[in-house]
Order: structure tokens, then C-alpha cells, then sequence
């Protein structure tokens, strides 16, 4: 079984689980919380396991927190962990020179896209692979194909933020870790999700359809300013958006799955609302930003109810996933000109089909899925991954774990 | 005769004003005051302000400079007495039908409106007395309501006792002749109320090419799902030509995108806050070294003999071939032929232009066929509220006329901005 501590990472037995106070995944003996929340050393020092007065952190998780406070190695008598990686990518891909950065107790075993790709590897070769870092466009079907023959596998890295396609039950039941790149792209999504909004806020497409026939009409434009935005899913991507729109003026409202911020985006002035006043954020604002990870419980999460709530004058723009939103309703709603328009950057099939009404009306921009596409945007989430690199290797907390049961 | 006032025998048919209430000071430039010698203890007595003022570093002229040296120098504050000891007359130049008139029910007791209208036939119903008697003269209207600086040059002489006229428009070019620039007459117009809707767009228009739009488009007609790349404005030097209030708003969202801003302007001193922002100042006389170094330049100029084509061919020709020009200032601070010229060649990726040397631009002009042009018929700021919000800012300016408090957003008529 792939079992590791989510700790420290090390690998546990059964007989070497702990049975902490509140018990959710399984911890090697001497480890004191669960990997879903970060270390605070000192009031951990201070902390008591099963509410006896005589418990007191070990030796070991002492010198461990005082190392990672120090930002050292923990038990230096210990040996940091060799990463030995198996990279699916195309062999070919520019991005790939980010490898040379990865720190010296990290192994790149092979890399490659099928498995003809990896036919030189032994069977020991297979046997020392523990992490896998799965590159853009890679899907869950040739994970599967590995899957028996990685049986120490601790952790795979995805070098994209939606882990939709990565995630299959044998996968999400084991205790192999999963990260993403969450937080690398959000900045040009947001900038893209800006724009947009300014693209109909100034009238762009009248004003191109004057340019197109030389016409010189004066007509009346838009502020954002004091404007409302809704955004749907309040990531990353969504408090990006959030901060931008606050510099332009906007007054914005937010919708996540707990209705609460998340405690590092407490930024002021935005309103957080939970999933069932979805409708009431869809009717009251100006400019709503879709922002949803694709999972179970997001799946056509705004439907045709949160459409026709929509104001007349509303826009809407998808930057999360194509299947979050219920497309015959947003097409219908565009053809009808009950919304004013929709940017979208994803959609329910990609590539969207030559036959969809979406290619051709004027109140439509399409963008190809290609929002945050930009020629460093890979580099960037590899040298991401290669952070985490260094901490598996030290037995550290790993950023960006994704929670497998609800999918991001 | 006290002179910290304008010598009232240099221009006939104004009246003489107390030299206690009027104290013309200088915002920069060459500057003239004149103190007269039996007056001075009272003048510093009366405004410390007025001496803080003149720490500015500017030269007291024992001599008198004469009429035009007067003129020459921007004033700060209005004059302000009313030729009648109770009632502000103004008169609008606009026409009857501008739906931003209703917000004149606003204004503050003390005030009267003597006429409306933007025909000349409209005021000749007029007394001599009601034309003595008007103070000041509002020019706004958009559209089929607009007035004319002839109008305005038509009644001039019928207004001897006129001391303000305030623009609803931030340029102020279209406005000014010589008479009026001679005069004493205070002019103010509408700068900060525009700013932020022209910053919108200019980052909108620096977007438009970051997201080659453009060739979105091309694929959105063709149905063509083909994926590219992509700029972010992060981390992009966003050049700024004219930081005043447009270019300061303009870079203030700019940083929120977290642009580096760079902004051209004469004084190279920064300001605490600006260092905090981390602004760039590159002196006005380096302006290729800006062309040269920026991603997206934002020209916010004001047009004026000193900025006439200021962003000249050789500053054109110093941008990067991945260089965006985005004007929303005036047409006549660029060289438009040049720019066209460097569109059509592609020695620039793009221009987005909201403002032209001659408007509407005409037919024939290239401008309208390039495709890496984003052309805009001068209505970046053109909201259904901008008229709205100028007559509201004027409104504050009537009510400080009437308390006879300093002005805000004096035009320096002799530098024409």
C-alpha cells in the first residue's frame, strides 16, 4: 500500500500509525498534525495530544519544528529523501530546462509520454520511483497505465491547476499526495477577465464595427467603476480577480463552496457568499466572473436558473471550466440577447465544435482556452513544482496539495 | 495706487478692485507680483498663504512688467468680487436642451442665471444692465448643444465686468484667443473629471494587444480553434507622456497590473508617495529615452504651442518594434503621418488612438483599415454621466466663487493647459 505520513512524507506501516486526537489521515508516530494545515511551530510546541496532561511533544517532533523554523534540515543524523522522478511530458518541450534547477537529491528517471517512452526503465528503475510530475495536457488515462508499476509512489505534480483529468478513484482512495500549479496562472487570467469586461463596458464591438466601415459616430461608453462584479469560485484565480477589479473601482461580491474567504485573501471590501445565494450574486451583478475548478459538485453548477437571473445588461465570463456552466442555457440567453455578452475562455468541449452558435455571435469573444497561455507560463509552474522538489526531499509541507476528495 | 492687483488703467473697462481681495499669485513659470510699498505690511499681514506661495522661489518683480507679463502668468486664484454686492451672474454657453442643465436647480442661493443658449440671436434679448452685470460664463454642452469659441469671442465685449469662465471640457485649446488670454479674466475648466475613464481605456487599448486580439478575432470569424500566446501587463514598462491627471490615473492602474510606470514630465523630483509607487520620472526633454525603453506608452497630452507634435517622428521611430502607442490626449501632440506610417510598416505592433489631428478623422485616412489599429471616435470618457459629473465639479467651483475661495483647476492661459 502506498502509505506515507502526511507529515513528514516518510512512509508508515500500519503498527507505526498514530491515533492523534483528531484522526483524518494517517500519521507516523511522532508527527503532530495532519498535512492540510501549515506548521506553526510555536504554538505547536504548546500543544497537547489526546488532552493528557503528561503529553508533551517528543524529542524527535521538537528538533523537527526547530529545524524547519530555522529553515534547516530536520535530524540532520537523518537522510533526506532522494526525489526519484518520472516526468510525463513531451520529451521536446522548452520548458524542460527548468530540470537543470532541480536540487541535487533530486533524480530525474525518465521522461516522456507513452510507454515506449519509459521501455529502457528496470524494474528497480520502477520500483525507486516516488514522484511523478505530470505535465500540460497529460491525462489520467496514462497514469493508469503506470499506476501498478510505480508501487512506491508517494506524490504526483501536476503542472496545471484544474487536476480534472488527473484524478481517477484508485488514485483519490490511496494516500499518494497530489499538487498542482495553483496561483501560477492567476494573474493573466485575471488581466484577461479585466479586459473582457472592459470589452463591453467601452462598446468594443460597435466600435470595431464603425472602424470596419470607417464610420466616425459618437456613443456612449462605460466606467467599471462602482460597477459590481460577482466571481464564482474564490481560488486563486477568483481573488486575483477580485484585486483588480477592486483598483478599478468595482464593488465585488465572491461565492465559494464554505461561504467564508479563505484566510490569506481576506481582502476588504469583498463580500463572500456561499453556493446557495448563487442566484442572488448572478441577479445583482454587473460583470460575473466564473472562476470554478471542475469537479463533481461544480458540474453545471450555474445552470439555466442562474442565467435567466442575470440582469440584461449583464456579462458573463468563464475562466475556470467549460462544464461549470450550463452552455445551451448561456448560448440561448446570448442568441436572445438576454444577456449582454459572454467572454469565454473555456467551454463544455474543447475544442469547441466548428458547428457551435458561440463562433458566430457578435456578442461573443472565444478565446481558445489560451487565456493564460504565455510563452513563460509552463517555466513558471515548473520552477513551481521544483520548490516542491526541495521539500519533499526534506520531508517538508508541500504547497499546493490538492484535497482528492473534493477535487482541488 | 495699491498694486498687488492687475494696474486697472492698463485695461479699460474693467473694474477697480480692492487690493486686499485680490491677490493674483502664480502657480509657475515666470511669475510677476507686485507689492505696493504702503500696502505690503497689510498684503503679508492678510495671507501667509500667499507669502508661502511666494517661497516657490518666485522672483518679486520691483519693476512693472506691463500688461502681458501679467497675463503671461497662471493664475491660481479667481478674481472674485461681484460687480453687484448680492447676486453671481453667469451665463451658460450651451445649448437649452443639454439634459445636464437640470442639476442648475443645485446651485446655491446667490447665484442667477441671466441666459442660456448657444446662438448668438438667443442673447440679444439682453439689457445693457444684465450684460454689466454678469460674472462668469460656463461653456458646456456636447453634441447638437455644443457653443462655439466664436459665440463666445461674439460676446466678449458686451461683458465688461466678466471674471470667470469655466470649460466642461479638460482641453482647453478649442477655447482660448488672444483677448481672453490678455485679459485678466480666470478660466478653469474640468481636468480630474474625466481621468478615470480615459485611464480605463487606455489600459483596456494596452490589453487589446497583450491578448493579441486581433488575431482572436481573425480566429473567432473562422471558427478556428487555434491556441496562442498571450502577454501579461505584468511586469511590462508602461510609459506615461504628460503625468498629469489622465497619466496619473492611467498609472495608477498600471500598478494595480503591477506595470512598471515610467512618466515624462518636467519636474524630476518624486514626491514621497511616488517613490513609495516605485514611479520612474524621466525629464521632458528625454522623451525617446522613454519611447525606447517602454512596452505601451500612454500619451496624455494637453495641446499646446509647446506640445505640438512633441511625439515627433524621430520619437516614433525610437520605439520597439513591440511597442504599443495609445493617445488619449490630443491628436496634434503626435505626428500623425509618421505614426502611420511606422503602423503600416509594422516598426510598431499597434496604436490604440482615441483622439486625431483633424476630427472626425477623415475618410481617406489609413488609420481606418490597419488592422494592428484600435481607433476610437473620441468618446473614451464619453459616459452617459461625464456631462453630468463635469456641471457637478463646476457647481463646486460656483459655490467657492460665491464664498470668494481659491479656485480649483486654474488653466494657465498662456501655456493653454
Amino acid at each position: 500500500m502506498h502509505q506515507s505520513c502526511n507529515f513528514c512524507l516518510r512512509p508508515v506501516s500500519e503498527a507505526d500509525v498514530t491515533r492523534p486526537c483528531l484522526r483524518r489521515k494517517p500519521l507516523r508516530a511522532g508527527c503532530a498534525t495532519t498535512a492540510s494545515r501549515p506548521l506553526q511551530p510555536a504554538r505547536l510546541l504548546r500543544r497537547r495530544c489526546c488532552r493528557r496532561r503528561a503529553c508533551s511533544l517528543s524529542q524527535h517532533q521538537q528538533s523537527y519544528l526547530k529545524a524547519r523554523r530555522l529553515g534547516e534540515t530536520a535530524d540532520s543524523s537523518e537522510e533526506e529523501t532522494v526525489a526519484n522522478i518520472l516526468v510525463i511530458s513531451r520529451r521536446d518541450a522548452p520548458e524542460l530546462e527548468v530540470l537543470r534547477h532541480l536540487p541535487r537529491n533530486a533524480s530525474v528517471l525518465a521522461i516522456g509520454s507513452s510507454m515506449q517512452d519509459f521501455s529502457g526503465l528496470t524494474q528497480q528503475d520502477w520500483d525507486r520511483v516516488n514522484a511523478l510530475l505530470s505535465t500540460w495536457g497529460a491525462g489520467h488515462s496514462f497514469l493508469q497505465e503506470l499506476w501498478p508499476r510505480v508501487s512506491k509512489l508517494r506524490w504526483i505534480h501536476s503542472s496545471s491547476v484544474g487536476v480534472d483529468k488527473l484524478l481517477w478513484p484508485d488514485l483519490i482512495n490511496s494516500s499518494v499526495i497530489v499538487s498542482n500549479a495553483r496561483g501560477v496562472f492567476s494573474s493573466s487570467l485575471a488581466e484577461w477577465a479585466l479586459f473582457a469586461c472592459s470589452y463591453f463596458a467601452k462598446d468594443l464591438p460597435r466600435m470595431l464595427a464603425q472602424q470596419q466601415s470607417r464610420k466616425w459616430e459618437k456613443y456612449n461608453v462605460e466606467e467599471l467603476r462602482d460597477r459590481k462584479m460577482g466571481i464564482i469560485g474564490y481560488g486563486s484565480i477568483g481573488q486575483a480577480c477580485a484585486r483588480l477589479a477592486q483598483s478599478y473601482g468595482m464593488h465585488v461580491t465572491a461565492v465559494s463552496r464554505t461561504g467564508v474567504a479563505p484566510p490569506k485573501a481576506k481582502l476588504p471590501g469583498v463580500q463572500v457568499l456561499s453556493t446557495g445565494r448563487l442566484n442572488e450574486v448572478m441577479s445583482q451583478s454587473d460583470y460575473i466572473v466564473a472562476a470554478l475548478p471542475e469537479t463533481p459538485d461544480t458540474c453545471a453548477l450555474i445552470d439555466a436558473a442562474a442565467i435567466n437571473a442575470m440582469q440584461r445588461r449583464a456579462v458573463f465570463i468563464n475562466i475556470g471550466r467549460g462544464t461549470t456552466v450550463c452552455e445551451p442555457a448561456l448560448s440561448s440567453a446570448l442568441e436572445t440577447n438576454a444577456i449582454r455578452g459572454a467572454a469565454l475562455d473555456v467551454f463544455a468541449s474543447e475544442p469547441l465544435p466548428a458547428d457551435s452558435i458561440l463562433w458566430q455571435l457578435p456578442n461573443v469573444l472565444v478565446s481558445p482556452h489560451c487565456a493564460d497561455q504565455t510563452a513563460v507560463f509552463q517555466h513558471n509552474a515548473l520552477l513551481q513544482w521544483i520548490d516542491n522538489v526541495s521539500r519533499f526531499s526534506r520531508h517538508q509541507q508541500l504547497l499546493n496539495v490538492v484535497d482528492k476528495q473534493l477535487g482541488y | 495706487m495699491p498694486t498687488c492687483c492687475p494696474d486697472q488703467s492698463q485695461t479699460p473697462g474693467r473694474t477697480a478692485l480692492e487690493p486686499t481681495q485680490v491677490l493674483r499669485l502664480p502657480w509657475r513659470g515666470s511669475a510677476v507680483i507686485r507689492l505696493c510699498k504702503s500696502q505690503k505690511t497689510k498684503a503679508s499681514e492678510t495671507s501667509r498663504r500667499d507669502l508661502h506661495l511666494l517661497g516657490l522661489g518666485l522672483s518679486i518683480a520691483g519693476s512693472p512688467a506691463g500688461r502681458s507679463a501679467q497675463a503671461s502668468s497662471r493664475s491660481r486664484l479667481a478674481v472674485q468680487q461681484a460687480a453687484s454686492a448680492n447676486m453671481t451672474n453667469i451665463l451658460i454657453a450651451s445649448g437649452k436642451g443639454a439634459p445636464e442643465l437640470e442639476l442648475l436647480k443645485q446651485l446655491p442661493s446667490g447665484v442667477n442665471i441671466v441666459a442660456i443658449g448657444n446662438q448668438s440671436e438667443e442673447f440679444s434679448d439682453l439689457t445693457e444692465e444684465q450684460w454689466k452685470s454678469i460674472d462668469a460664463v460656463l461653456k458646456c454642452g456636447i453634441g447638437p448643444h455644443t457653443s462655439s469659441k466664436a459665440l463666445l469671442q461674439e460676446l466678449w465685449p458686451k461683458m465688461p465686468n466678466l471674471k470667470w469662465i469655466h470649460s466642461c471640457t479638460a482641453g482647453v485649446e478649442a477655447l482660448l484667443w488672444p483677448e481672453l488670454i490678455e485679459s485678466d479674466v480666470a478660466v478653469t475648466n474640468a481636468r480630474g473629471a474625466f481621468s478615470h475613464s480615459l485611464a480605463e481605456w487606455a489600459i483596456t487599448a494596452c490589453s487589446w494587444f497583450a491578448k493579441d486580439l486581433p488575431r482572436m478575432r481573425r480566429n473567432q470569424k473562422a471558427h478556428s480553434w487555434e491556441s496562442y500566446e498571450v502577454e501579461e501587463l505584468r511586469n511590462k514598462t508602461l510609459g506615461i507622456v504628460g503625468y498629469g491627471d489622465i497619466g496619473r490615473a492611467t498609472a495608477s492602474i498600471g500598478r494595480a497590473f503591477r506595470m512598471k510606470v515610467v512618466a515624462l514630465r518636467r519636474r524630476v523630483q518624486l514626491s514621497d508617495d511616488e517613490r513609495k509607487d516605485g514611479l520612474q520620472v524621466i525629464p521632458a526633454d528625454h522623451l525617446n529615452d522613454l519611447m525606447s525603453t517602454s512596452d505601451y506608452i500612454v500619451a496624455a497630452l494637453p495641446h499646446t504651442d509647446g506640445t505640438d507634435k512633441l511625439i515627433s517622428q524621430s520619437a516614433i521611430q525610437a520605439m520597439k518594434k513591440t511597442g504599443v502607442f495609445i493617445n488619449v490626449g490630443r491628436g496634434g501632440t503626435v505626428d500623425e503621418p509618421a505614426l502611420i506610417e511606422a503602423l503600416q510598416k509594422g516598426s510598431i505592433r499597434g496604436a490604440g488612438l482615441d483622439v486625431f489631428a483633424t476630427e472626425p478623422l477623415p475618410e481617406e485616412s489609413p488609420l481606418w483599415d490597419l488592422d494592428n489599429v484600435l481607433l476610437s471616435p473620441h468618446t473614451a470618457d464619453r459616459t452617459t454621466t461625464f456631462q453630468f459629473e463635469a456641471i457637478e465639479q463646476w457647481l463646486q467651483q460656483v459655490q467657492k466663487f460665491v464664498n470668494k475661495q481659491y479656485l480649483a483647476n486654474v488653466v494657465d492661459k498662456t501655456q493653454g493647459y
